[in-house]
C-alpha cells in the first residue's frame, strides 16, 4: 500500500465520521449528547486539517472549539437545567420542507464542485516557501503578523467587546433580597450580624440600656 | 500538493454546511440551533483551509483564525443571551420565544 | 518503512507503559512521605516497607461492586473515566524524556514524536480532559456530583488559560512550539529568566491536576467529594490513575520546559549523541522529575486547601496579571538578551 492510498483511506474515515457526528448533533434528543457529538466532529475535522498540513489550525480548533466553546455550551445546560424535555417534539413542522431544501442545496454544491469553476490564481506560499519559514506555524505567523496585523488587532478588540457584552448580558440583577441558600457563607454571616444589630438597636431603648457609641 | 483532490475537501465542507443549516431550520431547542451554527462555521473553515492549501495561499489559513475569533465571540454573547432568556422565559423552545417585547 | 514502524511501536509502548509503571510506586512513595512529614508511619504492611500497598489497593478496588446509579445516563457514566484517562495518556506522545542518541549508525530521539505544535497539542489535550469531569458529574444524576463537576471544570478551564499564558513566554524565547526544540534551546533553564512564568505554570499545573492545595474533589467532609462521588470500583480507580498520570506528566513538562530537561548543556555539548551523554541526560531529567514530584507531595503535606472563591480569585486576580507580566518579560528578553 503506497502512502497516497493510505492518506485517502484516512481522509475517507475522517470525512465519514465527521459527517456522521454532525448528523448526530442535529438529530439527537438530549442536548448534552449533541454537544458531545459536536466534540466528535471537531476532533475528526482536526484530523482533516492535519492531513492538509495545517497543524496549527488543527490544534487551535481543538483548543477553541472543544476546549472553550462546547464546554461553555455544557456549562450553560448544567447551570440553567432547563427541563430537557426529551419526550417533547424536537423538530419544527416545516422539517420535511427544510430537508428538501437542504438536499437541493447539497446537490447544487456537488454540481458546482464538479464543474470546477472555482479556480483561482495560485499564490506565493508554496510548500517550499512554508518549509523555508520553518513549518506551518512559522509561515502562518509570518502572514498573520506581517501582512494582516491590523485585522488581527481588530479581532482582539472584537473578543474584548464580546467578553464585556457577555458579562453585561448574563449578570443577574438582584431585585429581591436574596434567600439564605443563595448566599455565600461570609455574606450569610454578614447578613446575620446586620440583622442582629438591627434587632438590638430596635430593642435597645425599650430595655433602657445605654450603649457605648 | 493535496491528497485527495481539493473537491473532496470542498464536498466535506459543503456537507457540514448543509447539515448545520438543516439543524438551524429544523430543531426547536435554541441550544442545538446554536450548535448547528457552529457546524456551519466548521464547514466554512474546512473549505477555507482546503482552498488555502490547494492554491498555495496562506491567507486562507489566516482567515480561519478570524473565523475562530468570531465563533468564540458569537458563542460567548449568544450563550449569555440564552442564559438571560432562559431566566426570563423559562424555556429554550424557539417556537415559544416569539414576542418582540419582553 | 518497517524500521520506522518498529521504532514507532517501541516508542508508543514505552510512552504507554512508563506512566503505568511509575504510578503505583509513586502513590506508595507519596503515602510514605506524607506519613514521614506528619510524624506517622504510613503503609508498611504489604510487601517490604509496604511497596505492594498500591497493588493491594488496586485489587481491592477491582473486587468492589460496579455500581451505575439509578437514573444515571448509563453510556456517558461509563464513558466519562475514559474521557479523562485517554487524554492524559495521549499527552505522553510528545513528552521529551532525553536527547538524541546515536546507536548502530542511527539517530534516535528519546521522545516519542517531535510534533511542530507540541505545546499546543498538550494544551489541547488538557482542554479535552475537562469533558471527563463534566460528563462524570452530569451523568451521575446526583446533585453533589453535578456541583462538584461544575467546580472542578470551572477550575480547570480557568487555570488552563494560565497554563497557556505561562507557556507563551517560553514559546517566545524558544521561537518554536516543538518540545524537543524548546529543550534544545535552553542554554540557561527558562526558570531563571522566566521565573514569573515558572511560578504561574507550577500553580496552574497544580490546579489542572486537581492536587493540593487546589484539590477540592478530595474534600469529602466539607464538599461531599467532587465529580467522582458516585463512582466505585475500577471506574473510580481510573480517575485516580489519571490524576497521578497527569501529575507525572506535569512534572515531566516542568522539567523539560522550565528546568532545561534532559539536555546537559553547555558542558556536554560536544558529546551529544553519544551513549554516556545520553545516559547522563536521562539521569538529569529523572532527577528533576523526582525533585518536582517531591515538591508536589511536600506542598500537599504543608498547605491547607483553598476555598472555592479564593481559588478563583487567585486565578483571575493574581495569576492572570502575573501571566501577562511573564509575556511582557519574555518579549523584552527576546528583543535584548536573546536577540
Amino acid at each position: 500500500m503506497n502512502s497516497e492510498t493510505l492518506l485517502t483511506l484516512i481522509f475517507a474515515y475522517l470525512a465519514v465520521a465527521s459527517v456522521v457526528f454532525a448528523m448526530l448533533v442535529v438529530m439527537m434528543r438530549n442536548p448534552v449528547h449533541c454537544a458531545l457529538a459536536l466534540v466528535g466532529v471537531v476532533f475528526h475535522l482536526a484530523g482533516i486539517l492535519i492531513l492538509l498540513r495545517a497543524e496549527f489550525l488543527a490544534a487551535a480548533h481543538i483548543i477553541i472549539y472543544a476546549g472553550a466553546i462546547i464546554v461553555l455550551f455544557l456549562f450553560t445546560m448544567m447551570l440553567l437545567n432547563v427541563g430537557v424535555a426529551e419526550r417533547a417534539r424536537q423538530f419544527h413542522v416545516q422539517a420535511p420542507l427544510a430537508v428538501v431544501i437542504g438536499v437541493v442545496l447539497l446537490f447544487e454544491f456537488i454540481v458546482l464542485t464538479g464543474a470546477s469553476i472555482v479556480v483561482g490564481a495560485p499564490g506565493l506560499h508554496t510548500p517550499a516557501w512554508v518549509a523555508e519559514q520553518g513549518g506551518n506555524v512559522q509561515a502562518l505567523g509570518q502572514v498573520l503578523f506581517r501582512d494582516y496585523l491590523l485585522p488581527f488587532e481588530v479581532a482582539s478588540v472584537l473578543l474584548t467587546a464580546a467578553v464585556v457584552g457577555a458579562i453585561v448580558l448574563a449578570r443577574q440583577k438582584p431585585k429581591r433580597p436574596r434567600s439564605s441558600s443563595e448566599m455565600g457563607v461570609s455574606e450569610w454571616m454578614a447578613a446575620r450580624v446586620e440583622k442582629a444589630r438591627k434587632r438590638e438597636a430596635e430593642s435597645a431603648p425599650r430595655r433602657g440600656v445605654t450603649r457605648n457609641p | 500538493m493535496i491528497i485527495p483532490a481539493l473537491e473532496y475537501y470542498l464536498l466535506l465542507g459543503a456537507a457540514l454546511f448543509v447539515i448545520g443549516l438543516l439543524g438551524v431550520l429544523v430543531r426547536r431547542n435554541l441550544l442545538i440551533v446554536f450548535m448547528s451554527i457552529e457546524l456551519i462555521l466548521l464547514g466554512a473553515n474546512v473549505t477555507f483551509v482546503g482552498f488555502a492549501v490547494a492554491l498555495n495561499n496562506m491567507l486562507g489559513q489566516a482567515f480561519v483564525i478570524f473565523s475562530l475569533t468570531v465563533a468564540a465571540a458569537e458563542a460567548a454573547v449568544g450563550l449569555a443571551i440564552i442564559v438571560a432568556l432562559a431566566r426570563h422565559r423559562e424555556t429554550l423552545n424557539v417556537d415559544e420565544i416569539d414576542t418582540l417585547r419582553g | 518503512m518497517t524500521e520506522l514502524v518498529i521504532t514507532i511501536l517501541i516508542k508508543s509502548a514505552i510512552a504507554f507503559v512508563v506512566p503505568l509503571l511509575v504510578v503505583p510506586p509513586l502513590i506508595w512513595g507519596e503515602r510514605r512521605l506524607l506519613g514521614r512529614i506528619q510524624s506517622r508511619v504510613g503503609p508498611n504492611r504489604v510487601g517490604p516497607m509496604g511497596v505492594l500497598q498500591t497493588l493491594a489497593d488496586a485489587v481491592k478496588l477491582l473486587g468492589k461492586e460496579d455500581i451505575v446509579p439509578a437514573g444515571a445516563d448509563r453510556s456517558l457514566f461509563i464513558l466519562a473515566p475514559f474521557l479523562l484517562l485517554v487524554p492524559s495518556f495521549m499527552a505522553w506522545s510528545v513528552v521529551p524524556i532525553g536527547t538524541e542518541l546515536t546507536i548502530l549508525g542511527r539517530t534516535i530521539g528519546l521522545y516519542p514524536t517531535d510534533v511542530n505544535v507540541g505545546v499546543l497539542y498538550i494544551l489541547a489535550l488538557t482542554s479535552v480532559a475537562v469533558y471527563g469531569i463534566v460528563m462524570a458529574g452530569w451523568a451521575s444524576n446526583s446533585k453533589y456530583a453535578l456541583l462538584g463537576s461544575l467546580r472542578s471544570s470551572a477550575q480547570m478551564i480557568s487555570y488552563e488559560i494560565m497554563l497557556g499564558l505561562s507557556l507563551v513566554g517560553v514559546v517566545v524565547l524558544a521561537g518554536s512550539l516543538s518540545l524537543p526544540e524548546i529543550v534544545r534551546q535552553q542554554q540557561v533553564p527558562y526558570a531563571i529568566p522566566l521565573f514569573v512564568g515558572a511560578f504561574v505554570f507550577v500553580c496552574a499545573a497544580l490546579a489542572e491536576t486537581n492536587r493540593a492545595p487546589f484539590d477540592l474533589p478530595e474534600a469529602e467532609t466539607e464538599l461531599v467529594s467532587g465529580y467522582h462521588v458516585e463512582y466505585t470500583g475500577w471506574r473510580f480507580a481510573f480517575f485516580f490513575l489519571s490524576e497521578y498520570a497527569n501529575m507525572l506528566l506535569a512534572s515531566f513538562l516542568v522539567s523539560a520546559v522550565f528546568l532545561g530537561g534532559g539536555w546537559p548543556a553547555p558542558l556536554l555539548e560536544p558529546m551529544i549523541g553519544h551513549l554516556p551523554a545520553m545516559f547522563l541526560a536521562l539521569v538529569f531529567m529523572v532527577t528533576k522529575v523526582f525533585l518536582f514530584l517531591f515538591f508536589y507531595i511536600w506542598l500537599r503535606a504543608t498547605l491547607p486547601r483553598f476555598r472555592y472563591d479564593q481559588l478563583m480569585n487567585f486565578c483571575w486576580k493574581v495569576l492572570l496579571p502575573l501571566g501577562l507580566l511573564n509575556v511582557a518579560i519574555a518579549t523584552v528578553l527576546k528583543l535584548t538578551i536573546y536577540a
